[in-house]
């Protein structure tokens, strides 16, 4: 009797097998059937909040990429080209006053038209949104001048606008004005775009996987690659990688600890490095009373950061050690500011008694735990120690470490922070106002040439953006350490993907299948 | 004396059932961050942040959030995601599917091995029994994510047989539906046999020492209709025990397991909706876990009182 129990229980098991292996192998995808352009699918690790641009964080902008076509578009050597619009440009000499030109015949997913109204209740729309980046362009007069151009007045110089109305950002995406005035709230969860796809509600799990299909009107059929593009949401770097190894996704967020295993596995390895890793010295002005606020100090952690050796044995071939807060390639990066702070931790002791601290001091210091962050901590802080700076490092994950950080009660971080054109930077990292200087640090000299490039044709601006560079690094407000990637990995189903400094990451919609 | 225990069970149900959702209001509320922070993203200005904060109605303090939450739900009102406006109840059905495959599944499959192994060893006690014993200390020692990463790696990423991850709604056909179950019902289903195959493997033991069995056998019934129908059913209150442990251990299992196999469930869901402080959804998820254990719980106790009459008599 137990035989046949055992019989039994085996038959189901191999009954079982039997199905799963007669099911065949697993569905890959990019292998579309013949006469059809098959379906793109992507993994990436946090699912959007809003699928409207207007309230979109940035980080999240590849969900809406799809769906929603940007006024203009980047090449992957930086230049600008047209997308939704045909021509920008400022009509004032204060970078103040800018007109777009918009693009005849497109329509968007819901049969709206794109023109200059569409586009004034756009702005207007942004104006009221959460979006994080909003305020690249938002805060002006919007005004259709005619039926296909709009004018923006700001108060203020916004030499940026053309970038900031790019695909890099949210907030240069139009959407459709029915959807707008008819059904704000419904944009969260649904799209109405001029892009090449439109996502379909019902197959889409909102948080999980989001599905793109292709619409029949779009206004370039050439750049439609795909019959769908499905995005899956996988946070873990391992899980996207074993993914992508299979063939059940084709593109996918990577990071650095899975960078060297996809390259063994043929995989395309995509990266520019251009995330500043380092400290933030945030008491610049002694608002906590410490130490920061000597300059001697500031400039002896710099010394005392050996960067190179950070940089190789951190990143390898993936990043680069830097002092500066903008990578060579964008206007603001001095080259001979590198070497300012050659490793040399004699020196640095040195100024350290100069500045009254012959055996050093303690200081609190907030970082992130993220993989990347959290390494970076250690090294930094065994450094410090190495010329009697005694760090105690307060590492919390992400949000909480946004808290703390911008909170004012830290006197330095661990920061990372994506390089921007030196306006943006002036407004997110180092201008009076911006919220990775939560002790409002404000140098005279700085808002001076801030003030001055903001209006200045393009080549004078580089040069005052050079100089602000360089009274950065000479009063050692940050002690950066290295340039770091953010990857992405390829499968063969892709052309090759083409990911530079300029634009370190490609649009959805580029991904083409391969030939 | 049925009717005691059923009332007593539905008051225990609702004091339950508040206690958790103060808890996780409590518990969710005191970890760093808010849903505002979560939407506007990190680098958001601290005016932005603090508009949307006051929009949300987070701005209000704990006691009178958990109120505005709580009177909604008399009214049989979920509310709605804070985080993305969806209600709750969408959020909900949308993720049903995967989380009751995988439960029901796993329960099925974890229910039917362990009791045929259980059996099995009882009948054969020496190598077989102790096989069993080892095997029910490791499946209980191994973490479900460790033998989920582990199954991935061999059969997915090595053997390319099943994917790795995702779910295949049943609609889009039955192979699909299975192709993506298979390891995941697998790495819940090992976890928890060993043990419910070594308490069926005891309690059918020690049934088959009993004087009636020696009877039965006298009687000349045969050996397989004793084990499989007089031993186990006397043996079935501890294995009853065990399912419902099983059961309520299957609302967490399930968490950890979708979250390993990129499951697009509720139970997988309820980590996201935590990290993003999206409070209605994680209570609503709470609320759901809490019913299954209410439910399994009176399941038991109703098996219980059977079981003991059919005994007595």
């Amino acid at each position: 009797m137990p035989h046949r129990a055992h019989s039994r229980l085996l038959g189901a098991a191999a009954a079982v097998t039997t199905a799963a292996l007669a099911l065949g192998g697993c569905a890959s995808s990019a292998q579309p059937e013949p006469g059809t352009r098959g379906t793109l699918t992507i993994a990436l690790a946090a699912a959007p909040t809003s699928l409207d641009p207007a309230n979109m964080e940035q980080s999240t902008s590849p969900f809406a990429q799809p769906a929603y076509d940007a006024l203009i578009r980047v090449a992957p050597d930086g230049t600008l080209e047209p997308g939704l619009a045909t021509e920008w440009n400022f009509v004032d000499d204060e970078n103040k006053v800018f007109e777009i030109t918009l693009r005849d015949g497109v329509t968007f997913s819901d049969g709206a038209v794109l023109d200059a109204e569409a586009l004034v209740t756009n702005f207007e729309h942004l104006d009221t949104g959460k979006s994080n980046v909003a305020t690249l362009v938002n805060g002006g007069e919007y005004e259709a001048i005619d039926d296909d151009t709009v004018r923006i007045t700001w108060d203020t110089p916004h030499p940026l606008a053309p970038q900031a109305l790019t695909q890099r950002w949210v907030v240069g995406m139009v959407v459709s004005p029915d959807a707008i005035t008819s059904d704000p709230e419904g944009l969260a969860t649904q799209t109405a775009g001029a892009g090449p796809y439109v996502l379909d509600a019902d197959q889409t799990v909102a948080g999980s996987s989001y599905v793109y299909t292709a619409r029949d009107d779009y206004w370039d059929p050439a750049t439609q690659h795909w019959d769908e593009i499905e995005i899956i949401v996988m946070e873990n770097a391992e899980q996207r990688l074993n993914a992508l190894r299979t063939g059940e996704v084709d593109y996918a967020l990577g990071d650095l600890g899975t960078a060297g295993s996809a390259e063994s596995d043929g995989l395309q390895v995509l990266y520019a490095p251009t995330i500043f890793y380092g400290l933030s010295l945030l008491d610049r002005e002694g608002t906590l009373g410490s130490p920061i606020a000597d300059l001697r100090v500031r400039q002896a952690i710099n010394y005392a950061l050996d960067r190179e050796t950070i940089a190789s044995a951190l990143l390898g071939e993936y990043g680069f050690a830097t002092e500066q807060t903008v990578v060579p390639s964008e206007p603001g990066y001095v080259d001979d500011l590198e070497g300012t702070y050659a490793y040399d931790p004699e020196k640095a002791r040195e100024l350290l008694a100069d500045a009254g601290y012959p055996d050093g001091f303690t200081i609190p210091v907030i970082a992130s735990t993220s993989s990347l962050a959290a390494t970076l901590s250690q090294v930094l802080v065994e450094q410090l120690a190495a010329v009697g700076i005694t760090v105690q490092l307060d590492a919390r994950p992400g949000p909480d470490y946004f808290a703390a950080m911008t909170g004012g009660t830290f006197a330095a971080a661990v920061v990372g922070y994506g390089s921007q054109p030196m306006p943006m930077e002036y407004d997110g990292l180092f201008g009076p106002d911006a919220i990775f200087n939560p002790l409002g640090s404000s140098s005279d000299t700085i808002n001076e040439l801030m003030a001055e490039a903001l209006v200045a044709p393009e080549d004078e601006a580089t040069e005052l953006y050079e100089q602000i560079q360089r009274e950065l690094v000479e009063e050692a407000w940050f002690a950066s350490a290295v340039f770091a990637p953010v990857f992405y990995f390829a499968g063969d189903t892709l052309a090759p993907v083409s990911v530079t400094v300029e634009r370190p990451q490609t649009p959805l919609t580029e991904l083409a299948p391969a030939e | 004396m049925l009717l005691r225990r059923l009332g007593v069970w539905l008051i225990m149900s609702v004091v339950l059932f508040f206690t958790i959702s103060v808890l996780v209001f409590v518990l969710v509320s005191l970890t760093p961050g808010d849903a505002a922070r979560a939407i506007v993203g990190p680098t958001a200005s601290a005016e932005r942040y603090e508009q949307v904060r006051a929009e949300l109605g987070l701005d209000l303090p704990v006691w009178a959030q958990y109120g505005r939450w709580f009177a909604a739900l008399l009214q049989g009102d979920l509310g709605n995601s804070i985080v993305s406006g969806v209600p709750v109840t969408q959020v909900l059905a949308d993720r049903l599917e995967p989380t009751l495959a995988l439960m029901g599944g796993t329960f099925v499959c974890a229910s039917v091995l362990g009791i045929v192994l259980g059996v099995i060893g009882a009948s054969r006690p020496g190598a077989v029994g102790k096989a069993a014993d080892v095997g029910s200390v490791l499946g209980a020692a191994v973490p479900n994510f460790w033998i989920g990463l582990v199954l991935a790696a061999l059969f997915a990423v090595q053997l390319r047989w099943l994917p790795t991850s995702g779910y295949a709604p049943l609609v889009d056909g039955v192979g699909p539906w299975l192709q993506h179950l298979i390891l995941p019902i697998a790495t819940l289903t090992i976890g928890g046999t060993a043990l419910l195959a070594k308490q069926t493997r005891d309690a059918v033991a020690e049934q088959l020492t009993q004087p009636y069995i020696v009877l039965l056998r006298a009687h000349g019934v045969s050996e397989r209709r004793i084990l499989w129908r007089h031993a186990l059913r006397g043996a079935a209150i501890p294995i009853v025990t065990i399912l419902g442990m099983k059961m309520i251990g299957l609302t967490s299992g399930t968490v950890l397991v979708e979250s390993v196999f990129v499951i697009p469930g509720f139970a997988g869901y309820s980590v996201n909706a935590t990290l993003l402080h999206d409070l209605p959804v994680v209570q609503a998820i709470t609320l759901i876990f809490t019913i299954v254990i209410i439910v399994t719980n009176l399941a038991v106790e109703l098996l219980y009182s059977r079981l003991n009459v059919k005994e007595a008599s």
